[in-house]
């Protein structure tokens, strides 16, 4: 029933049109740091909305919120990470960077299950927003722990001399990936709009609403535009990645919406609406706060298997079927 | 007349992400200064289209004197062999102000 509302959705039409504008070879090119604003300001938009509304909420179930989501944060990457290595296709280095992008979050999938529900009309919470902006960072810290460990096994089957010259050991130190970690820029933006949203007089608000609300559909839609683009240059690389981790690449998303979608509705008792997202921040892959984190930190891992997995087969998977998907999962297990 | 001397310009193509720790190393190694410029291209990791950060990629300058050469490119060779793609050239070039590119930035 809601499945096809889903891709009648402008913002999701216009991801359609940049996956295919990239297919037919189309000349069109954003220009170059359009998807970096555009995602400053979707997530000061949602930030400050967000903010403003939780500034009404209930402090327990916030903090509630916040505890489930960094209980996802955590797992999820282990999860992924014993099933990458189950399957033995990838080394146990690779494996650590993919799960880290799985446990991480994606705005842009979250933001258009927000196109998705406003769409519908169905209300959701405001805690979920909370979840994405702690959900960030715990995927990465677990993924650096399974690189050290997969790096450490690594050095004992091959012992080769470590040099303590240029940074102390492989890679780059641990505390300042940390730091990287937690004062990440969409964290940042995130949780300081969100901040100065549940401060700020409402009056404030209220004068900010053309910024944050009557144009914020519009900006998603040429964020997804560009991002259906960028997708679309990764399916290219489908061969590269192999059935496998393709199967990884769609089944991943599937098992952390279930979890996210219990999560929600179980544990957390949202409404449709409000476990829907939270199924979604379960389901989501990042591909903007990951994978430079990867690429710094781990640079033995191959980086067009994680990308082509985050951005080529989940975020569109998501989009497309994985939110209608979650949004049915969720009112079943509401309805029962 | 204005002089020339030569010196030894060091060109590294890397990832944007690598930059501080570019930046780092070459204060370790009292390089006098450096100039990043962003960059496109593609090559053997694939396209570099620079629209998303973590596929952008930067061309980094340095220009130092010979004896300070081999020791830079060790580094930067250790730094390949713990698997980051960097490409690097080097060429001759000619400076006016030797002095400028032998004393060490901050």
């Amino acid at each position: 029933m809601s499945s096809f509302s889903n891709l009648l959705i402008p913002a999701v039409l216009f991801f359609a049109l940049g996956v295919i504008a990239r297919v037919i070879k189309s000349d069109l090119r954003f220009p170059p740091d359009l998807a970096k604003v555009l995602s400053i300001y979707l997530l000061m938009a949602i930030g400050l909305h967000g903010g403003y509304e939780l500034g009404k909420a209930d402090l327990a179930t916030a903090m509630n919120a916040i505890f489930w989501a960094l209980v996802l944060g955590f797992s999820m990457p282990i999860i992924g990470y014993l099933a990458l290595v189950v399957t033995r296709k990838v080394s146990p280095m690779d494996a650590a960077a993919i799960s880290a992008h799985y446990g991480s979050v994606s705005a842009g999938t979250f933001l258009t299950a927000i196109a998705f529900l406003d769409n519908s009309q169905v209300t959701y919470e405001s805690y979920p927003l909370i979840m994405l902006a702690v959900m960030e960072s715990p995927a990465i810290i677990v993924g650096l722990l399974l690189a050290a460990m997969a790096r450490k096994q690594l050095a004992a089957k091959d012992p080769r001399p470590v040099d303590l010259d240029d940074d102390g050991g492989s890679g780059t130190k641990f505390s300042s990936l940390l730091h990287e970690a937690f004062t990440n820029g969409s964290v940042v933006v995130l949780i300081g709009s969100m901040v100065i949203g549940a401060i700020s007089q409402p009056s404030g608000i209220e004068k900010l609403k053309p910024f944050i609300d009557d144009i914020f559909m519009g900006a998603l839609c040429l964020f997804l535009f560009e991002m259906g683009m960028e997708a679309a240059r990764r399916i290219r690389e489908f061969k590269k990645v192999g059935p496998v981790l393709a199967i990884f690449g769609v089944a991943m998303p599937i098992i952390g919406g279930i979890v996210g979608a219990l999560v929600g509705v179980m544990v957390l008792e949202f409404s449709v609406g409000g476990a829907t997202l939270v199924a979604v921040l379960g389901a989501s892959a990042s591909y903007i706060a990951v994978p430079p984190a990867m690429r710094l930190a781990v640079p033995e891992a191959n980086p067009s298997f994680y990308l082509t997995l985050s951005l080529g087969i989940t975020f569109p998977f998501n989009v497309l079927v994985g939110i209608p998907l979650y949004y049915w999962f969720v009112q079943y297990l509401v309805g029962t | 007349m204005a002089n020339l001397y030569p010196h030894k310009l060091v060109n590294i193509i890397s990832l944007d992400v690598l930059q501080d720790k570019l930046a780092e190393m070459f204060r370790r190694h009292g390089v006098s200064g450096y100039t990043i410029i962003r960059v496109r291209g593609e090559g053997g990791s694939g396209e570099a289209a620079g629209t998303l950060d973590f596929e952008a990629n930067i061309m980094v300058k340095v220009i130092v004197p010979e004896e300070k050469l081999q020791r830079l490119l060790d580094g930067l060779q250790r730094q390949i062999d713990k698997g980051y793609h960097l490409t690097i050239f080097v060429s001759d070039v000619e400076v006016i102000s030797p002095e400028k590119f032998s004393t060490p930035f901050k």
